[in-house]
């Protein structure tokens, strides 16, 4: 380059040379078979408390190296079940995603169907986030965020219903909000007119289908605001171009933001609560790309776990798992005030592997 | 008229310092120099594409030391010509012609005229220009389909196009070969006539400066060491560095001096180029030993020493009422070259002289090394000048 | 004149070397073009949302090179001609951009040009909005891409002989004229070379654009959206209609820009 000398360049080339080789040589190798590497694909909203877990269990277990991969919490199973990647460790935000595409799907190599068990070992709830700043952050509460959040002016953040399940949630919530403060018009209000083609809410005998479709995309200048992950609407309420988002409680708490806690009704976070969480669908409505169209009815958050068929060193997963499930894992996971339970509960104790079947209770 | 008084420039870590330089309108002035002695600098800072750290720069009667080149007026064309590569020829001469041009102040004196009077287009005056530079079947061209010589022609009408106040010309025929240089110089000397043009003209070229210099100027490491006419300054220059520039190798350092009533007789002593060291005693028709008070320089021409044979053929006439008795030295061919028209020879006294005499007057007397020959040095060739 | 016909060793060995170079950028483009039938590539792109969001990507990457040209341009010159206390601070200010990741950048945009940053909020009271917003599209690729115009533009510059200006003010032109009638032209190839460059880089864009204004949708947010909730089939025909748009685009570009060779012929007197 015209500003560099010849001899800068040589020992700029020298410099990276010796970084690389350097970077080389320190990694990790499982090659010689002395460090296992274990990849970890989990809902973005464990990234925070994982990060602890990663530290903790890699300084109890030298030998072992965490790779944590946060997605939304159907891209990560997609990873697996679609692109066919390995993973060591699967962790969903709803569970019930891990036997709707992993429990049929098969990997080609083995033939064999990704999973045939998962643990279910957290809860969440939904909350409504904001920042001092926002519009009529004094005066929100409770008892009126609905009404405020469809003021005039205000921006609500709200994650894609079709790459988080936080999105769904999010819309089931309000939904339900609907008939708790009987606003029957709530859904509407919130989100009709906002998408170019429009979430369908219609009633049936078993409650309300909200029907997704599959090109969701907000109109300009709409008042709410689509990311694909609830994570990426936190640095929107910071700098101030969204004023409400939808999160859960857990990475609300974790990042000290202010917030609106959700009546039990709506929060989809009390197992009491779950005829009424029940009485709202949201159905992805497409049929082109998606190998099944999934429906998800409303139920209380639980997160899910599992160990793919494919991973590679499963016996290391089964050690990160224990170590999840048990004292550590739930000491970490109350630091960061997200809610676990415990015993965790499985709907296939007999497949389990055997170290993991001390932490777990057989449920549905 | 174009003045330097004072001036100060600084490039780098060189620096140029001219007291006082003028230049009368229609003069062709030569700037004489070794490379590296500060003659690109010169002239850029003329042109105003430099600015110095101090003094003035006169055009006349205005004070152009602070306008920037395009109000100054200042034609210049460098060594390697920087024709626009991408305009042709005519838009090359016709560039300053353009609207675009800001306007020099009107009227100033001693701007060059074109030799027409009549009222002219632009495309008339670039078709007259290249018709006066013999380039006028090249208007379409582009410069990197021209030779050397044509290049140089464009640039210089793109120069004389503007009617400057003063034509710069940065060692334009360096890039030449033989022939095509002196062509040209005599195309320059006849379009600064025609033109009646002020030029500054800077060369590392002596025979150059002593055609086309009305006046000539010696520009060594950044400081003028002599202004005059060219033959003027060769037959006296003002000191070792100038001699040495303008061809004499015969500097000898005076070691003793005596004044007389009718004549001063230096001792004059070195070692030059590999002979032996030795002195000689002259006599000089100079006067101006008693003015110098410290070390002073004899400096003799080597076309101006009498060669004579051993068998007494002299190489050429010797001036009327010679003294033939003084300075007269004998020494011995040390080495002898021949070129097309001269011959240079050292002759070894102690110490060596330079002597140049014609060829065939070399060749006639059969000079060859270890011949042994007489010199004869008038007493007025002797030059003296300080350090 | 005859053109050298016998290849060397050296060219056998260069051109092997450049066509496993070659084949590495190729694979990919043709593992995605022949990944999807036919049919599922014209229904994948027949799509509204792609062909408008090809547009949207393609003018706000022409946006922001436009608005690089002017402001980067002037800044570009000054580097090459002019020297001032400073002149490594800015250029590795300029270059800055280029070793930022790409989300930090987004990041530190958001900051600036959100509705309550340093920028945003006093232009959002005209009605001028980031984030969700082309704009603020126009503004990541701006960020992130203008370090190769500039770069580009100032090489360029520092190769047009310095002289030819001084000339051309000697002749009476003012310096824009001199910068107009020499430099410009001398140039004009280059920093038209640093535009298309920019404006590539530009339609690449992810990172940045992600964060600060992930709607509307450019091409690379729609791919990676498509991508990550449909699957690798769904991204594929859009990431294949990318790959050929632009392979075209930019092999157009060349074929203008790039001068033919013009014939060599010798000038009177020897070519001196």
């Amino acid at each position: 380059m015209h500003r560099l000398s010849r001899s800068s360049v040589l020992l700029l080339l020298a410099l990276i040379a010796a970084t690389a080789l350097l970077c080389v040589g320190c990694s990790d190798s499982t090659g010689d078979g002395r460090k296992a590497s274990l990849r970890v694909l989990f809902a973005g909203s464990l990234i925070i408390p994982f990060a602890q877990l990663e530290n903790e269990f890699e300084a109890a277990y030298p030998e072992i190296d965490v790779n944590m991969e946060g997605h939304g919490s159907i891209q990560a199973i997609r990873i697996v079940g679609d692109l066919h990647e390995q993973a060591d460790l699967v962790v969903t935000a709803d569970y019930k995603l891990i036997p709707m595409l992993l429990y049929e799907a098969e990997d080609p190599d083995s033939g064999l169907p990704y999973s045939d068990w998962i643990v279910i070992f957290a809860t969440n709830e939904m909350a409504l986030a904001y920042s001092p700043d926002s519009a009529f952050a004094d005066e929100v509460s409770a008892d009126n965020w609905f009404e405020i959040m469809n003021r005039p002016g205000v921006r609500l953040g709200c994650s894609d219903p079709r790459l988080d399940a936080n999105g769904y949630r999010a819309l089931m919530t309000v939904k339900l909000a609907e008939a708790l403060y009987d606003k029957p018009e709530l859904f509407t209000e919130t989100f009709g007119g906002v998408f170019r083609v429009p979430i369908r809410a219609t009633e049936t005998s078993a409650g309300t289908l909200m029907s997704v479709p599959e090109v969701l995309e907000t109109k300009s200048g709409s008042h709410v605001v689509l990311r694909p992950y609830s994570v990426s609407l936190l640095p929107l309420l910071k700098s101030g171009d969204i004023d409400y988002a939808f999160e859960y409680e857990s990475v609300i708490k974790q990042r000290g933001l202010e917030y609106v806690p959700l009546p039990p009704e709506v929060d989809l976070g009390d197992p009491e609560y779950a005829a009424t969480y029940g009485a709202v669908t949201v159905k992805l409505n497409f049929q082109r790309f998606a190998s099944v169209k999934p429906e998800f009815t409303g139920e209380p958050i639980r997160y899910g776990v599992t160990i793919p068929s494919n991973a590679r060193e499963p016996e290391a997963a089964e050690l990160l798992l224990a170590f999840l499930l048990g004292p550590e894992g739930q000491r970490i996971m109350a630091e960061n005030y997200h809610p676990m339970i415990s015993p965790a509960v499985t709907d296939n104790l007999s497949d389990l592997p055997e170290s993991i079947k001390a932490f777990c209770t057989s449920g549905d | 008229m174009i003045r330097l008084e004072g001036l100060q420039v600084q490039a780098g870590d060189f620096s140029l310092s001219v007291d006082d330089l003028s230049i009368t309108p229609g003069e062709y002035v030569m700037v004489l120099g070794p490379t590296a002695s500060g003659k690109t600098v010169l002239l850029e800072t003329v042109a105003g594409l430099r600015r110095p750290q101090g003094g003035r720069v006169w055009f006349g009667s205005r004070d152009v030391t602070g306008e920037p080149p395009e109000r100054r007026g200042a034609g210049l064309v460098y060594q390697d010509y920087a024709l626009f590569p991408h305009l042709n020829v005519a838009q090359n001469i016709g560039f300053g012609l353009r609207p675009g041009r800001t306007q020099a102040a009107a009227g100033s004196e001693g701007r060059s005229r074109a030799t027409s009077r009549r009222p002219q287009g632009t495309g008339g005056r670039v078709g007259e220009l290249a018709g006066l530079l013999g380039i006028d079947g090249l208007l379409q061209r582009y410069p990197d389909g021209l030779s050397g010589g044509e290049r140089q022609r464009v640039a210089l009408a793109r120069a004389l196009a503007i009617e400057p106040e003063v034509l710069l010309l940065d060692e334009p025929l360096s890039a030449l070969d033989g022939p095509t240089r002196l062509e040209l110089q005599k195309e320059l000397k006849r379009l600064q006539r025609e033109f009646q043009a002020t030029v500054m003209h800077v060369t590392h070229d002596l025979d150059e400066a002593l055609t086309l210099g009305d006046r000539m100027a010696v520009l060594i490491n950044g400081r003028l060491h002599q202004v005059g006419p060219p033959s003027e300054v060769i037959r006296h220059p003002a000191d070792g560095d100038v001699a040495l520039l303008t061809g004499v190798t015969n500097v000898f350092p005076i070691i003793s001096a005596v004044v007389d009533r009718e004549c001063t007789r230096i001792r004059l002593g070195g070692v030059k180029g590999g002979g032996t060291s030795g002195e000689v005693e002259l006599i000089v028709a100079s006067t101006t030993v008693g003015q110098l008070g410290g070390a002073a320089l004899a400096i003799i021409r080597p076309e101006e020493i009498v060669l004579l044979s051993g068998e007494g053929v002299i190489a050429r006439p010797i001036p009327e009422a010679g003294v033939l008795s003084e300075n007269l030295l004998e020494g011995v061919v040390w080495e002898i070259q021949l070129q097309s028209v001269h011959a240079s020879l050292e002759i070894d006294v102690p110490p060596v002289f330079s002597v140049h005499v014609l060829r065939p007057d070399a060749q006639r007397m059969c000079l060859a090394a270890g011949s042994r020959v007489r010199l004869w040095i008038p007493p007025e060739v002797v030059h003296v000048c300080p350090v | 004149m005859n053109r050298i016909r016998v290849l060397s060793r050296m060219d056998w060995v260069f051109s092997f070397v450049g066509l496993v170079l070659l084949l590495f950028i190729l694979a990919p483009l043709v593992a995605t073009i022949f990944a999807s039938s036919p049919r599922d590539f014209a229904e994948g792109v027949a799509d509204k949302g792609v062909l408008t969001s090809l547009w949207l990507t393609f003018a706000a990457a022409f946006v922001a090179t436009v608005i690089a040209l002017f402001l980067g341009v002037p800044l570009a010159y000054l580097l090459a001609r002019r020297e001032f206390p400073g002149k490594n601070l800015i250029q590795g200010l300029i270059d800055l951009p280029i070793i930022i990741p790409h989300t930090a950048a987004g990041v530190a945009l958001l900051m600036v040009f959100g509705r309550r940053g340093v920028l945003g909020e006093p232009l959002a009271s005209v009605g001028l909005y980031f984030t969700e917003n082309f704009a603020g599209i126009v503004v990541a690729m701006l960020f992130v891409s203008l370090p190769l115009l500039v770069d580009t533009a100032q090489e360029t510059f520092s190769l047009v002989d310095r002289r030819l200006e001084g000339v051309a003010r000697t002749l009476g032109a003012s310096p824009w004229s001199a910068f107009g009638r020499v430099t410009l032209p001398l140039a004009w190839r280059g920093i038209v070379a640093g535009s298309v460059l920019m404006w590539a880089r530009g339609i690449s864009e992810f990172g940045a654009v992600v964060i600060l204004a992930y709607n509307p949708k450019t091409v690379s947010v729609l791919i990676y959206e498509r991508f990550a909730g449909f699957g690798l089939s769904a991204a594929l025909p859009v990431t294949a209609l990318l790959l050929i748009l632009a392979l075209v685009i930019l092999v157009l570009t060349r074929a203008v820009l790039v001068p033919r060779q013009r014939v060599d012929r010798p000038g009177r007197g020897g070519g001196k």
